[in-house]
């Protein structure tokens, strides 16, 4: 079975990768899972990983003439298949946004849940292209208004191209913040449940200034609680793999001109 | 948007936007910057933006041939330049609700500084305040209009896209 994850919110700085990486953890506890950065612009999951350093990344594979495997660019770290993405500008500008579909589909055929770490835009095809793959979508959300404003649309996009929701995540979340009088609307606007809360904390601070998750850097902090209480609510859907390759296949992008 | 009493004070080519917003805020220009890349004068592709500022402080953003509206419109720019702007200064300026963005989106997005940023949030504190905390979100949540007004310009967007980006099979055929 595989199912296939965007994590998503429109806005920069919610903490979509340390969301990814969290989840994802807490997933491996009992499933298969890869995690791929899927903003190849802004690429910073293997500065979460502790994979700064690697030579071989998603660029790799989405470049016409490098002869590359996708085994060559994959590590497994915290108990997961992780695929990260390079932060070269030449790897992003040479990328052949088509070939990540070709990546998911083949990673599909042997692991349980995918999350993709996706950009924080829907500016380019590129950006967009992760919601289209997803059978589902994780909403990262700061309770703020430009937070569930970008988060809106990034839904609505899902939605219109057919993608579900597994709910909302509220994340750097603050003591003053009360969520109780707005959680009956985001359920129904995002068209799914809250996932969890993650409080703002010293925990998720410093595991990013170390470079590891926060479930490995504090896994008896309540951020890191949050996240696997997340990760139990998301009860993935098994899915036959023919099924996932016809998805993969209907959302063909054309060459470019 | 619909502006009147527009006067152009400024158009030219810049490799950087962040000198050109940071001039904007600190002038405390009421109307608004076009940003266009250089590339898609030669190009006619649709990534050209009107950022609507007051006093200096961003609030809305449309393309200005794709019809998108708030930060995918920003976004569409892209950060590679050169770009080309124009600057207007305007007596009158409306929006639509689908245009707004945060105060500091443009500088996070178009300029990636910092200090740009900070200072536009501390300047801002009422669009800030308006668009924080849980009470802010609250009302904005209960304004059915505007929420719905977010929604359906992204429905328009996401299905104007899907035919340009070969999303077609996937996407719902638009009401």
């Amino acid at each position: 079975m595989v199912e296939v994850f965007a994590v998503a919110s429109g806005k920069g700085g919610t903490g979509k990768t340390t969301s990814t990486v969290a989840l994802g953890m807490a997933l491996a506890d009992e499933y298969d899972v890869t995690i791929i950065d899927a903003d190849t612009g802004m690429a910073n999951l293997l500065f979460h990983t502790g994979l700064a350093n690697v030579e071989v990344t998603l660029h790799d594979l989405l470049i016409e003439d490098r002869d590359c495997s996708i085994e060559e660019a994959c590590y497994n770290r915290h108990g997961m298949r992780i695929l990260p993405c390079g932060t070269s500008l030449e790897g992003f500008q040479n990328a052949d946004p088509e070939k990540l579909q070709r990546v998911v589909a083949n990673l599909a055929t042997d692991t349980d849940i995918i999350l993709l770490d996706s950009p924080a835009t829907l500016g380019s095809k590129n950006a967009v292209l992760p919601i289209v793959l997803a059978d589902r979508t994780i909403t990262v959300l700061q309770p703020t208004v430009p937070a569930v404003s970008d988060g809106l649309k990034v839904r609505e996009y899902a939605r219109s191209y057919g993608t579900g929701s597994a709910g909302v995540l509220f994340n750097q979340v603050t003591e003053a913040d009360s969520l109780g009088q707005i959680t009956d609307r985001i359920r129904e606007y995002f068209d799914g449940p809250i996932l969890g809360t993650v409080s703002d904390s010293d925990a998720v601070r410093e595991a990013r200034s170390a470079g590891r998750p926060v479930l490995e850097h504090a896994p008896e902090s309540p951020a890191a609680t949050a996240y696997r209480r997340a990760a139990a609510e998301l009860s993935p859907t098994p899915r036959d793999i023919e099924a996932v390759a016809n998805r993969f296949s209907q959302a063909i992008i054309p060459d470019s001109p | 948007m619909t502006s009147a009493g527009n006067r152009l004070v400024e158009s030219r080519v810049v490799t950087d936007l962040t000198p050109v917003l940071t001039k904007l805020f600190e002038d405390e220009l009421t109307g608004q910057l076009v940003v266009e890349p250089a590339d898609s004068l030669v190009l006619e592709s649709e990534q050209g933006c009107e950022i609507t500022l007051v006093e200096g402080i961003p609030r809305a953003a449309r393309g200005v041939d794709s019809g998108r509206a708030g930060n995918t419109a920003l976004e569409s720019v892209g950060t590679l330049g050169p770009f080309h702007i124009e600057v207007y200064t305007m007596d009158d300026l409306e929006w639509e609700q689908s245009a707004v963005i945060g105060p500091e989106r443009p500088a996070e997005l178009l300029g990636g500084d910092t200090a740009l940023v900070k200072a536009i949030r501390e300047t801002s504190p009422e669009q800030i305040e308006d668009s924080s905390g849980t009470d802010g979100l609250a009302d904005f949540l209960a304004d059915t209009d505007r929420i719905e007004s977010i929604r359906s310009e992204a429905r328009r967007e996401a299905q104007q896209r899907a035919a340009e980006w070969g999303f077609d099979d996937v996407a719902d055929t638009p009401d």
